[in-house]
């Protein structure tokens, strides 16, 4: 992979984290003054485990920033896949309170599906969007690496974020 | 073995850990051997049979060892078997992705003069990573059948025991084995010599081997060769010997023979920096790794918890309405039974079932994943300081499902100390049965909240190990823990069918138990709460659960010691029982309220013995309380030993009723004790 593209990751991920650790801290904030608005209810775990991922993104800024910078990718990667992650296991939670909504249970009678509209489930489209494009970027390389891989592979190879799809 | 007939083989899978034997084991006997992606699953060896053309096999299933010097518990038991039941042909499972020092174990058994057979495993990474092994030619050079498995898959097995029944079978066994060089070769051979001399002892010791082992130091062998002819000069030898150069020159030429066929068969794809790497640099991040790990635990137990409350409503819907059916159908004592002891009792805990699958189904993930060694190398530092081994973190972890294999797993702990503090900490890690006691009573009074409960009663639960241990390390085991060693699998994207496969074999368990241990348990309850001393002073049919039944009897006689905490004579009851299996609290419990229809939790809510705060009380007891029949006899298996077994029994029930008294107090000082 080349400089540019470890930087377009980094710019990404710098933007990841400002985005993960602001919704982050919101939620632990209004958790604690027991406030929460729309799409942003109080939630100190949740937040907390946003602003962790907030904070893998910004530590590949930082990684970048220092000497070791080509590791950067791998923290940026790794917050993705993070971000996906717990939007899944979200989404698990959304879909058992819809069902305990269904089945009328105790607790649920107020349950409404933005109750669970909440930041870790919308905010990993834009790490979902971006894997699904490495993963394309990184396949049509390995297409190109046979004709014209003087173009694409000039830059420094090995930068750490070498994808499975990469190598195949 | 006579090698005319074919009549049973005995096979035993031999390897490095973490390669896969315990796959293929599964794959040819049927068996439902734990699996799991970091060093160490198996430490106990298992047997299955399979038929296989004319052949009967026995297979046994053995723990990874590196090499045939062993040094912890589980290693042991794999040296032990292959040097002295002698198995007539030795698979050893070799891991395609780390072909030399696999193969270092392959030069071992073939001094050892086993009939080896390797099977390949991995192949799908190694060829991933763009790995080339000519398979063919490999076999050819070291003159041993190998074959390329896809176990995982269920393929290639019958290659596999064509190749076992063949090797079985043939009658010469060609002995080949690396040469040392000019000057040990000659040792060897004095050492050789000297040992023939005594006959029976040379009959049962592979002669070369043991000579190489005598000049290594290895003090096994050197005990066992007490009181043959040739002792003294051996031991002569032996002292003229600098045994650690001559274990590094002996490693250098076997590596050197492994290099000169290695060059000749595989050919190693350009290596990259993979995903598995990646994920360790942020998952072993000194600042991220510790925080990441909860937030992944968190979000494991937020599932267990949240997912599988609808699904277990459902299923309590369908209990209910059977209890409902039974009760008006079924007449006189029997439906009595029916209703409120077996359904109500059994009921109480199978509706659990999907909290139970969940769990494992999050436990195999992480097993699988090969985060499960991680975890513990994160913890190493954390766990050292506290006067615990990294290691002892797996067993503390495992112990989320259940406390029998987690016991067991710390044989892979080398030192002594480490691993009796490890076993005698590891039952305060919560188990799977002690899960529907707090969904139940968190679910009923404490609401939302009840997830975030759960959850404090696991950390309480570590919490309290750890606190242990450190603890024990002060007082009984002094000194400081063995430095970590152990060896990072690669992460993997688990294999579905893996994971399915283990998550169903746990849930099935659970049935199995509901249907037989606990069924016994709730209709001994049930009997005891049905009979009793009649007023007239006769014993019959009483009250059913009043104040003459024998259960009241035996929890008044108990009552005392629960008094203080709060609970009354049915929760003493309930923790007795609890002691055969910990879900019969719950069963108990609905046995003793007659619970089948409304469900437990509307009888215990109804019940003014009860309130958040008496149920605060019994979460953390039971949490902690003596570990179950089954653990107990684990702990007493492990350790050898009564004393250290009671130990723990009273170790753990002192400490629950402490921190439970102290939980009932705090309960009520809050305000939620009445
Ligand atoms: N990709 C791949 N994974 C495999 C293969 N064989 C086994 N595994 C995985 O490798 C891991 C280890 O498998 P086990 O069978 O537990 O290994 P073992 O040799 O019994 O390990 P110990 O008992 O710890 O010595 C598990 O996660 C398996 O799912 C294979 O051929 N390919
Ligand atoms: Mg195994």
């Amino acid at each position: 992979m080349d400089e540019k593209r470890l930087r377009c990751m980094v710019l990404f991920g710098l933007l990841m984290a400002e985005m993960y650790l602001t919704f982050g801290l919101l939620q632990v904030v209004f958790g604690i003054t027991g406030r929460g608005i729309l799409l942003i209810p109080g939630d100190i775990v949740g937040g907390a485990i946003l602003a962790l991922i907030g904070s893998v993104f910004l530590a590949g800024v930082a990684v970048w920033l220092g000497p070791r910078g080509e590791d950067a990718g791998a923290y940026v990667h790794v917050g993705a896949w993070l971000g996906v992650i717990f939007c899944l296991v979200r989404f698990v939670f959304l879909a058992a309170n819809a069902l305990a909504f269904g089945l009328g249970m105790e607790d649920f009678g107020e349950w409404r599906i933005t109750d669970d509209m909440v930041p870790m489930l919308y905010l990993a489209l834009f790490p979902l969007a971006a894997m699904l494009r490495w993963r394309t970027k990184s396949r049509k390389e390995m297409r190109g690496n046979d004709k014209e891989d003087e173009k694409v592979n000039r830059g420094q190879d090995d930068t750490g974020v070498s994808t499975r799809e990469e190598s195949k | 073995m006579s090698t005319d007939e074919i009549g049973k083989i005995k096979v035993a899978l031999a390897g490095n850990p973490n390669v896969g034997k315990s796959v293929i084991f599964n794959a040819i006997t049927g068996a439902h051997q734990h699996v799991g992606n970091w060093p160490g699953v198996t430490v106990e060896k298992k047997v299955g049979k399979r038929r296989h053309g004319e052949a009967n096999l026995e297979v046994v299933d053995l723990p990874g060892t590196y090499s045939l010097t062993a040094y912890s518990l589980d290693e042991v038991v794999t040296r032990d078997y292959i040097i002295n039941e002698k198995p007539d042909v030795v698979v050893q499972v070799v891991d395609a992705t780390n072909l030399e020092r696999n193969l270092y174990l392959t030069t071992q058994l073939m001094e050892l003069g086993a009939r080896v057979v390797i099977a390949l495993t991995m192949c799908d990474i190694a060829e991933e990573r763009g790995d080339s092994i000519d398979v063919k030619k490999l076999s050819h050079l070291i003159e041993t059948p190998v074959v390329e498995t896809r176990a995982y898959e269920g393929k290639n097995v019958g290659t596999l025991l064509d190749e076992v029944v063949r090797e079985a079978t043939r009658k010469e066994h060609h002995h080949h084995t690396v040469g040392y060089g000019k000057e040990l070769e000659e040792k060897i051979t004095t050492v050789e010599r000297l040992l023939e001399k005594d006959v029976p002892l040379a009959e049962k010791m592979p002669l070369r081997w043991s000579a190489v082992k005598l000049l290594e130091g290895d003090e096994e062998v050197t005990k066992r060769i007490a009181g043959s002819t040739g002792e003294k000069e051996i031991l002569k030898i032996q002292d003229e010997t600098p045994f650690e150069l001559i274990e590094a020159e002996i490693a250098d030429k076997r590596y050197e023979a492994i290099d000169a066929v290695l060059s000749q068969c595989h050919r190693r794809g350009e290596r990259k920096l993979t995903m598995s790497d990646m994920m360790d640099r942020v998952f072993t991040n000194k600042w991220l790794g510790i925080p990441l790990f909860l937030a992944l635990i968190w979000a494991a137990f937020q599932i267990t918890f949240t997912a599988g409350a609808p699904l277990m409503e459902l299923i309590d819907m369908g209990v209910g309405a059977l209890a409902g059916l039974v009760t008006e159908n079924v007449p006189g004592w029997f439906g009595f039974l029916l209703g409120d002891g077996i359904i109500g009792g059994v009921g109480a805990v199978v509706i659990f079932l999907p909290n139970i699958l969940l769990l494992f189904l999050m436990l195999a993930l992480l097993e699988e994943s090969g985060y499960m060694a991680r975890a513990a190398f994160i913890m190493d530092k954390l766990m050292y300081s506290l006067g615990l081994h990294g290691k002892s973190f797996i067993p503390l972890l495992m112990g989320f499902g259940c406390s029998v294999p987690a016991v067991m797993a710390t044989r892979t702990i080398d030192d002594k100390k480490d691993r009796f503090i490890t076993i005698l900490v590891t039952p305060f890690a919560s188990c799977g049965a002690r899960l529907p006691v707090y969904i139940i009573l968190a679910g009923t009074f404490f609401g939302r909240n009840a997830g975030n409960i759960i959850f404090g009663l696991y950390a309480l639960g570590v919490i309290v190990a750890v606190l242990s241990a450190k603890l024990f390390r002060s007082t009984l085991f002094r000194g400081s823990p063995a430095p970590f060693v152990m060896e990072m699998p690669p992460y993997r994207a688990p294999k579905p069918r893996a994971v399915f496969r283990s998550t169903w074999n746990n849930g099935r368990m659970y049935l199995k138990k509901a249907g037989t241990i606990i069924l016994a348990g709730v209709v001994v309850v049930w009997i005891l709460a049905s009979f009793g001393i009649t007023p007239g002073g006769e014993f019959g049919m009483v009250d059913y659960g009043g104040e003459e039944s024998l259960t009241a009897h035996i929890g008044k006689f108990m009552e005392p010691l629960f008094k203080p905490l709060g609970f009354d004579w049915k929760i003493a009851v309930a923790l007795i029982f609890g002691f055969v299996a910990k879900e019969i609290v719950i069963g108990s419990l609905g046995v003793l309220y007659g619970a089948g229809e409304e469900g437990l939790s509307a009888a215990l809510a109804s019940d003014p013995a009860f309130n958040p705060a008496v149920a605060l009380g019994l979460m953390v007891f039971v949490l902690l309380y003596m570990p179950c029949m089954a653990v107990v006899a684990t702990i007493k298996k492990e350790t050898g030993s009564w004393g250290w077994t009671a130990f723990s029994i009273a170790y753990s029930t002192g400490i629950a009723w402490l921190l439970a008294f102290a939980a009932v107090k705090i309960g009520i000082l809050i305000g939620i004790g009445g």
